[in-house]
């Protein structure tokens, strides 16, 4: 697995995603452009859904990318990656294209959780060869912090506005990975950009699996999130640290936590950082912060079973081919 | 040539068509610059920087490229040693922000 300074030596003799580009002061997103690109070793095309990242990096004239990307619509960007790999299979068969080229998606949450769902539910069951990365950071930023199907319970956003009568998003947040999981694709995983290292060894894992693999990194927002730029990694960090963005990987179905925060951390430090939160303080409604803490709690009881259960898989000959026992 | 000359029909963009754009302009009267003596080279600041703005050279920190820096002090937040500090825009520092002007 490469270091931290085998990637820096990389990108800088040739960065995918270079400087330059309009993202946000304190933006978490292309940390997980940056870790993702340098961990792949074949040349890569990036299809790149509608969204910040695709708006931010490409002004015109301008483009931050140096390698070949192609942006179509919100709702398609698996379908699309779906046509160019398809392209790549049939260019191979004819001896015109020689190369391993590596398949890689970026899309936000709201173009993979809600607006591209049904195309990225088409491209996994269709069994296409890319790794789809979605870089959550949790609503729909760059038109002005609208709610997503990714945003959690009780978070205020400006179709969610907290106040007298709204304590927030009332719903809770959807949970993607295990839908992704049900279409029974090789590889899945959660990562976060305050674990970079885990990103690449999970980026790694993701690109030597047979089929379509599903990168979930959650990422982070300052103006959306309301907190200073600076504190985007710590954050992150209270997010992974508490619980409520567990780093997991499913391996051909099979459960494992990558980081075993140790002690955890209470969920109310992850919300107590965000101005997004702030009437969870106010002590208007004290059963709400209690009631997000208790389901934090379940869930995480909930993947520390399936750990358990299965601990003897990575141990077998199946899991060992892995590398992964302890 | 300046834009649109440069741009071929079709519109089609590469990289290196035009230079990056100078960020420095988002910086609010501040500045990072790194204090060598307290640097121990682990690029946490290269790797949680989102503006690319960190160099890198032969896999060691080098300090900081000023066009590219929005000012976001994520690599003061994350630099385990103090090395890197926010500077007021004016301070004279060395050409890779090196504190106190002088390279390393």
């Amino acid at each position: 697995m490469p270091n931290l300074r085998t990637l820096a030596e990389r990108q800088a003799a040739r960065p995918a995603l270079g400087s330059g580009h309009s993202l946000c002061r304190g933006c978490g997103i292309p940390l997980v452009v940056r870790t993702v690109l340098a961990s792949i070793r074949t040349p890569v095309a990036v299809v790149n859904a509608t969204g910040c990242l695709e708006v931010a990096s490409t002004r015109y004239p301008f483009t931050a990318w140096s390698v070949p990307w192609l942006h179509v619509a919100f709702e398609n960007a698996a379908a699309v990656a779906s046509g160019v790999e398809s392209a790549y299979l049939a260019l191979r068969r004819r001896g015109a294209l020689r190369q391993n080229f590596t398949f890689v998606v970026f899309a936000g949450d709201g173009g993979t959780y809600d607006i591209g769902l049904q195309a990225l539910s088409g491209a996994l069951e269709r069994g296409h060869r890319f790794l789809y990365v979605c870089y959550d950071n949790e609503g729909y930023m760059n038109t002005g912090v609208q709610r997503s199907g990714a945003t959690p319970r009780a978070a205020n956003t400006t179709t969610t506005p907290s106040g007298a009568t709204s304590t927030g998003k009332a719903e809770a947040r959807k949970n993607l990975t295990e839908i992704v999981l049900a279409h029974r694709i090789p590889y899945v995983a959660q990562a976060a950009i305050s674990h970079l290292q885990d990103l690449s060894d999970k980026v790694e894992r993701a690109t030597h699996s047979e089929g379509p693999s599903f990168l979930n990194v959650l990422s982070a927002c300052p103006p959306g999130w309301g907190y200073e730029p600076r504190d985007t990694i710590a954050v992150v960090q209270h997010a992974v640290n508490s619980g409520y963005w567990p780093l997991l990987e499913v391996i051909e179905g099979h459960w494992r936590l990558t980081v075993h925060p140790e002690p955890r951390e209470s969920v109310g430090d992850w919300f107590g950082s965000q101005k997004r939160f702030r009437h969870l303080f106010d002590g208007v409604d004290v059963d709400l912060l209690a009631s997000l803490e208790q389901t934090a709690e379940a869930e995480w009881q909930r993947l520390a079973e399936m750990e358990a259960r299965d601990r003897d898989w990575f141990a077998s000959p199946d899991g060992a081919r892995w590398g992964l026992s302890d | 040539m300046s834009f649109p000359d440069t741009i071929r029909p079709g519109a089609l963009i590469r990289s290196g068509d035009q230079p990056s754009p100078d960020m420095s302009g988002w910086r609010v009267d501040r500045k990072p610059a790194v204090q060598w003596s307290l640097c121990v080279d682990c690029l946490l600041c290269w790797a949680f920087c989102p503006d690319s703005a960190v160099v890198v050279e032969s896999g060691h920190f080098a300090g900081f490229h000023y066009p590219a820096c929005k000012g976001c002090e994520i690599c003061v937040a994350t630099c385990p040693t103090g090395a890197v500090a926010m500077v007021p825009e004016t301070s004279p520092v060395g050409p890779r922000g090196e504190m106190g002007g002088e390279a390393r």
